[in-house]
């Protein structure tokens, strides 16, 4: 009988906070470093890194008014197929796959957060559930 | 001529974010050590320059710009994090210095940050060098 795959999972919750993006990218790199049944490379480590950030620091300005940041939720999950990363807020309820594609030949300063997250990750899935944003983006392993 | 000075951003009695308190790290999360070469200013990055720590270097840059300052080479070899936040502000950065006739050339980058630099094509609007020596020469 084949043995089920591994899969180890993670989570934090952490108040929605520019100040705290530094712990859960932290957290992020320590997971994915350690909780991959594969030796995962620098550049696929940093990849995962800058996905927290980037969809965290979303979280934390625009889905909370100022002064009102309640908890967000970083759960990560790996397996030898897959690294999922997923971000549960309260925040206005935001779907980033609207957002319009930045111009590169025009950088603005702005605007590369989600680029990032859509050239970094196979998929970004979002949903809204009980007053929950839930948004899950994959990187297939195998 | 070099002279030097040392700039913490983010340290436990500076809140980068408007909110009381201490960094939970307990650590400085940027710090940029400056030295001139031949009328170029150096400015050394270590830590992480993201949402949290680029207000601190935005308002670092006017400062050097307003003050006549617009030769400016960033040197990224320790730099361990950079993220779309911190890509804005050197884009911020560069155009402050252009508007005062100066430039931003950006030195000494990892394998990882060429890959973020290639992904925006920021490698196209930067003046990219393997060394600080190149970029200085560069003006």
């Amino acid at each position: 009988m084949t043995p089920p795959p591994v899969t180890y999972d993670a989570a934090m919750e952490i108040r929605a906070q520019l100040r705290f993006m530094p712990v859960l990218v932290e957290f992020t790199r320590l997971f994915f470093e350690s909780g991959l049944p594969c030796p995962v490379d620098k550049q696929l480590l940093y990849n995962f890194q800058l996905t927290v950030s980037e969809a965290c620091t979303n979280v934390v300005r625009y889905g909370y008014p100022p002064e009102h940041s309640e908890f967000l939720r970083l759960e990560l999950t790996a397996s030898p197929k897959s690294a999922v990363i997923r971000i549960h807020d309260q925040g206005i309820p935001f779907d980033p796959n609207t957002a319009a594609e930045p111009d590169l030949d025009r950088p603005a300063g702005h605007g590369l957060g989600i680029f990032f997250l859509r050239r970094l990750m196979d998929s970004m899935e979002y949903c809204r559930v009980d007053g929950s944003n839930i948004l899950t983006l994959t990187k297939l392993l195998a | 001529m070099r002279c030097s000075e040392t700039i913490r951003a983010g340290s436990s009695c500076q809140s980068l974010d408007g909110g009381p308190g201490a960094d939970p790290s307990g650590e400085e999360r940027m710090l940029i050590t400056e030295h001139l070469e031949q009328s170029v200013l150096v400015l050394t990055l270590e830590g992480r320059l993201d949402g949290s720590t680029a207000p601190a270097f935005k308002e670092r840059i006017k400062t050097l710009v307003s003050a006549g300052q617009a030769r400016l080479v960033v040197d990224l070899a320790k730099l361990q994090f950079l993220d779309s936040s911190g890509l804005g502000v050197l884009v911020s950065a560069l155009r402050l210095a252009g508007q005062s006739n100066g430039d931003v050339k950006i030195a000494k980058l990892t394998l990882e940050l060429k890959a973020l630099f290639a992904l925006t094509r920021l490698n196209k609007v930067f003046d990219i060098h393997e060394s600080v020596e190149s970029a200085v020469a560069a003006f």
